[in-house]
């Protein structure tokens, strides 16, 4: 190999050590360049998901306490609002809650389940006889009793000697078996009768009232004795002597004194004057 | 004299010049080496960035398995709401109407001068039919009921001659508890 020879070999070996340097610049350099860019990207991208993932975790306590507290509130309700298989029970209570306030009740009907937007619910049909004091009661302790009851239409009649009669048309809102309510029915504990105080104001029907004039009721006479005062009556083309205390009509002799006699006709009190 | 005989380009350097060969393997030589040394390093760089990408996406892993818990914990929360809602709306509607109070508004508006027949409520107006022997009685009923009840109206009067006894039958708006 001659001197020119040996240089160009020389040459050739430079060459391809150049080559071989920028085969590793494109080939292994570049690519780790590219690689370690992406790789920094994807952690930074990484850590920006963590943060805010760290951030919905960090809720979970107060997800967690609120999901606790709403439990036991709606199991409050749960509690209070029947559902549909509980009925025979919930009407076995407004029928204890009658007797327990001695009324007569003496209607007690409803009409299956019917739904109205997505309110579900049972009509009932309630008549109770007794004094307005117990009916009251009656109903504001089964407004207390049954928070999802809507008391429709509420009436009270006075009803002739039998003190006061209440019909109810209500509505009894329940938890339909679709809704899947973890906490069943409870039925309410009886509680003490609390509330402003009642007074009641219902009397003998009106036509009671007329009736003992209606009737001719007349005053013939009245004698002041010391064995107590006595009244002469006429009523109905008949007479008799009438003491305090004694029948007379639909109502009671309360009083009997020199103008005439007063007459209770259930809590009303009617004075028939003396007619000379 | 020392004559050199051989053509100038074979001619060796002179000792003492800088051979351009030379200069260009070194280069040659540094630059392979340079690309070499870069190439191990950013080896080491990458293993390491590999590394922390891994343990970066493995945690991440593991955070969302936890916000997947607190996904279905929100789930439960959102049903629970819209269930309290629900009943909520269920008492809220079932007692918007009547409420007992009513009753006791009503019969706090009268004096005992006043005697009820009947008292109907349908929600909270109310419809009540009574009678009196005293005109004033009936007028300090209606007196009352206006401060209890919108609109307190006579719908009805009657007198009965014998017993002078006045039956009315008064309606009201909205009574207030």
């Amino acid at each position: 190999m001659n001197l020119r020879e040996r240089l160009q070999l020389k040459h050739v070996v430079i060459a391809l050590t150049f080559l071989a340097g920028v085969l590793g610049l494109v080939l292994i350099v570049l690519p780790n360049v590219l690689e370690m860019r992406a790789l920094e990207a994807s952690i930074l991208h990484e850590e920006r998901m963590q943060e805010s993932l760290v951030l919905t975790i960090g809720r979970r306590g107060d997800i967690a306490a609120s999901i606790d507290r709403l439990r036991e509130e709606t199991a409050v309700f749960e509690q209070q609002i029947p559902r549909p298989v509980d009925l025979p029970l919930a009407i076995q209570v407004v029928r204890d809650l009658g007797d327990r306030l001695g009324l007569d009740i003496q209607r007690l009907a409803y009409i299956p389940l019917q739904q109205r937007e997505f309110f579900h619910f049972v009509t009932l049909d309630v008549e109770a006889k007794g004094d307005f004091i117990s009916l009251y009661h009656f109903l504001d302790q089964l407004y207390r009793k049954f928070p999802s009851l809507d008391l429709r239409r509420v009436l009270f009649e006075t009803h002739g000697e039998a003190g006061v009669r209440l019909t109810l048309q209500l509505d009894l809102y329940v938890i339909p078996a679709a809704w899947d309510a973890p906490t069943p029915w409870t039925p309410p504990m009886n509680t003490e009768l609390a509330g402003r105080a009642v007074t009641d104001r219902f009397g003998a029907p009106a036509s009671f009232i007329r009736e003992l004039y209606d009737n001719g009721v007349r005053i013939q006479g009245i004698v002041l004795a010391e064995s107590g005062p006595r009244a002469l009556v006429q009523m109905g083309g008949s007479q008799a002597w009438k003491r305090v205390g004694d029948v007379l009509g639909n109502g009671r002799i309360t009083g009997i004194d020199g103008q005439g006699i007063v007459v209770d006709v259930r809590g009303v009190r009617v004075r028939l004057a003396f007619e000379n | 004299m020392r004559i050199d005989l051989l053509p100038v380009d074979l001619r060796p350097p002179k000792t003492t010049g800088v051979r351009w060969i030379f200069l260009v393997s070194v280069l040659a030589c540094v630059f392979v080496v340079a690309v070499a040394g870069t190439a191990f390093l950013q080896h080491l760089q990458l293993s390491t960035l590999r590394q922390q990408h891994q343990s970066a996406v493995d945690y991440t892993m593991q955070l969302q398995r936890q916000r997947a818990q607190v996904d279905a914990l929100q789930t439960e929360l959102r049903e629970l709401e819209s269930r309290f809602d629900e009943y909520e709306q269920i008492v809220e509607h079932a007692q918007g109407g009547f409420h007992p109070e009513h009753i006791l508004a009503v019969q706090e508006s009268a004096s005992v001068r006043v005697w009820w027949e009947t008292m109907d409520f349908v929600n909270s107006e109310a419809a009540i039919t009574g009678y009196t022997f005293e005109l004033s009685a009936l007028s300090d009923m209606l007196r009352n009921l206006g401060l209890r009840a919108a609109d307190p109206t006579v719908q009805r009067m009657q007198n009965h001659d014998r017993s002078r006894l006045i039956q009315f039958i008064v309606e009201t708006e909205e009574v207030l508890r």
